[in-house]
């Protein structure tokens, strides 16, 4: 890669170039031009009245321009951020937004919070009789109809939780305050947990395991391909 | 590459100096005056460095550049100094694969570069099924005082290919009027066994069932099955609901862009035809074609096309909307092979009706979820009952778990089906 400064970056430098002549100009009068330079301080020291107030005055303006300086320098840092590339690309895992909805302390609020509650337990309503249907080999009207009297599941929270005639205003006995605050969970977070498990265990998916994925079969006859 | 451009490092110098230097005016404090002169110098210094002009050349390695899923590949990347002034700070920020995560060693180097010099720097990433290329590296140039500095962006377009050949595609039977390799349900030119009819006057005698004539008396004649060309568009579903994976594992879509370059390169190889759509961010359209080029064409509009980008989208238009949009695409004799992971039910429902009116589909499901409790169990059971309810639609689906070969999968698929 290379570069060629842009016409604002030649002004720039050009503008630098100019103050530094300026300057160095500034300079050569004041050493050369004694005379002159004498009598125009004199006037200004007249035109103030003393030494001081100059001097002040002067002292002043870069005062103020130096807070001026200090704000401006709070927003004007400009440095390029550099990429993190170290790790993957940050995606949700899937299920993800399934655990937030029913983590959300909002759940907890009795008026508020009914639309979280709703669908957190409709989305596992529909799961459990897909998974009853498929399970006992019957069809949706069946399983929704075990579903609804909490006969597909030997766990009670989980049949409760999707019957139909459950009272969710409560904690049940079973899942205690104690154990729910010890557990950080909410109630819908506890119900909806037990229910997948309650699930998976119909559905014979086994929970967190990843065991056997790609063996050493696999790896071979990949090896073997190249 | 950016022009150069001002960082305001030293403007808080600035600040400070004048500030201290009024204050000393005005409180008549000689050594404050004094203490303010260092500050110009600070300040002076920063204004007359020139900003940076760096000429850049960078050089990426790989130790393997075709391994194994969950082998490490060392990288070594070298850049090298092509300008005639010497860069004082040069920070290099490698562009690994956005899929792929580094498992030894850093992909920044900071250094400084005097003309023709090169500074050589290595890292390690554990490979993942697909493949990968490697994003621009970032390359920030700064002049001595830091007041000045330059970014640029340089590809080198090195790729870690971690795929298998695929030996075929999961394809359905309806064919075009051209010789390939999938079997059409009537009987002609080709090798597999269809039925036996009657002989009649002109057959071939090779044709003849000699063996049937010599235990029955019967003169009978063997036809085979027809092999033609079939014409399939690959649809990668690279919608946000499809960018999803555990922590750490790349997500669906760069499975999924991987296996449509494998599966591209085995129907072109297989004397099909083959096109390539998207639902995503934004319309993908690659017209049907066949050979060798055009498998090529197909690697480049999936490296290149922003809809298959390695970054998930904010929002997409709705499947359905970019489904009817494809729909008005197709020609009569088209068939889709779908690549999603399934995470929604839109596509499900989308894909079902493209075969209820007349379009054969398959799918070909990157299995990312992992049923590691909660959410992530659920989100498996209900990807289960999709495959269940596009095969109850008679829709072909190949269920892939990324950690084993496509190829594998593939051909337990059509083992499957035979």
């Amino acid at each position: 890669m290379t570069t060629a400064p842009s016409t604002e970056n030649r002004v720039a430098l050009v503008g630098r170039i100019l103050l530094g002549l300026v300057g160095i100009l500034v300079l050569v009068v004041a050493v050369v031009a004694d005379g002159p330079v004498r009598g125009t301080v004199n006037a200004l020291l007249t035109l103030f009245g003393s030494e001081y107030l100059l001097v002040a005055g002067i002292g002043l303006v870069a005062f103020v321009a130096g807070v001026a300086a200090v704000v401006s320098s709070r927003e004007a840092a400009t440095q390029t951020r550099t990429p993190d590339p170290e790790r993957v690309v940050a995606v949700p895992a899937p299920g993800e937004s399934f655990d937030e909805t029913a983590a959300d302390w909002r759940s907890l609020l009795p008026v508020a919070g009914r639309e979280h509650r709703t669908a957190v337990r409709e989305q596992l309503r529909r799961t459990a009789v897909e998974t009853v249907a498929v399970a006992d080999d019957c069809g949706r009207e069946t399983a929704a109809q075990r579903v609804a009297e909490g006969r597909w599941t030997t766990d009670d929270v989980a049949a409760t939780y999707l019957a139909e005639t459950a009272d969710l205003t409560d904690v049940t006995d079973e899942e205690s305050w104690f154990e729910l605050v010890l557990g950080g969970q909410t109630p819908t977070e506890y119900r909806a947990d037990r229910t997948v498990s309650a699930i998976a265990d119909v559905a014979g998916v086994a929970e967190g395991d990843e065991e056997g994925k790609g063996g050493e079969e696999d790896k071979e006859s990949e090896e073997a391909e190249r | 590459m950016t022009d150069p451009s001002p960082t305001h490092r030293w403007r808080g110098v600035l600040a400070v100096t004048l500030v201290a230097g009024g204050l000393a005016l005005v409180a008549k404090r000689p050594a404050l005056l004094l203490s303010a002169v260092v500050g110009v110098v600070f300040v002076a210094y920063a204004r007359v460095t020139p900003p940076p002009s760096p000429a850049i050349e960078l050089d990426r390695g790989l130790d393997g550049a075709s391994p194994s899923h969950g082998d490490r590949v060392d990288v070594t990347t070298t850049v090298r100094n092509v300008g005639d002034r010497t860069l004082f700070d040069l920070r290099i920020v490698d562009g690994v694969p956005p899929a792929l995560a580094v498992v030894d060693g850093t992909p920044r180097h900071g250094t400084v570069l005097r003309p023709g010099e090169s500074a050589t720097f290595s890292y390690a990433v554990a490979a993942r099924r697909g493949r990968h290329r490697f994003e621009p590296a970032t390359v920030v140039a700064r002049d001595l005082a830091g007041s000045w500095e330059a970014e640029a962006q340089i590809d080198d377009a090195t790729v870690i290919d971690c795929t298998t050949d695929v030996p075929a595609a999961p394809l359905r039977g309806r064919t075009l009027e051209a010789v390939g390799r999938v079997l059409a349900d009537d009987s002609g030119a080709g090798t597999e066994f269809h039925q036996t009819r009657e002989y009649r006057r002109g057959d071939a005698l090779s044709r003849v069932d000699w063996n049937r004539y010599a235990s029955t008396g019967d003169l009978t004649t063997i036809e085979f099955r027809k092999e033609q060309a079939a014409r399939v568009i690959l649809v990668v579903d690279a919608r946000p609901v499809a960018y999803q994976a555990p922590e750490g594992e790349p997500h669906a879509v760069s499975y999924a862009v991987a296996a449509a370059g494998q599966l591209a390169r085995a129907i072109v190889d297989n004397r099909n035809h083959v096109g390539l759509a998207a639902f995503g961010r934004e319309p993908c359209w690659l017209e049907p074609g066949t050979g060798r080029n055009h498998a090529l064409r197909v690697q480049q509009r999936l490296a290149d096309h922003a809809a298959f980008s390695a970054r998930p989208p904010d929002d997409a238009p709705s499947v359905a909307d970019q489904a009817k949009a494809l729909r008005a695409r197709l020609e009569n004799g088209d068939q889709l092979l779908v690549l999603s992971p399934l995470l929604d039910d839109d596509v499900v429902e989308t894909v079902r009706r493209v075969e209820a009116e007349g379009t054969p589909v398959s799918v070909l499901s990157p299995d990312v979820t992992d049923a590691d409790g909660g959410g992530r169990t659920l989100a498996r059971i209900e990807r289960d009952h999709r495959h269940r309810a596009l095969r109850r639609a008679r829709v072909r689906v190949v269920d892939w778990d990324p950690a084993r070969p496509l190829s594998v999968a593939v051909t337990d698929a059509m083992g499957d089906r035979q």
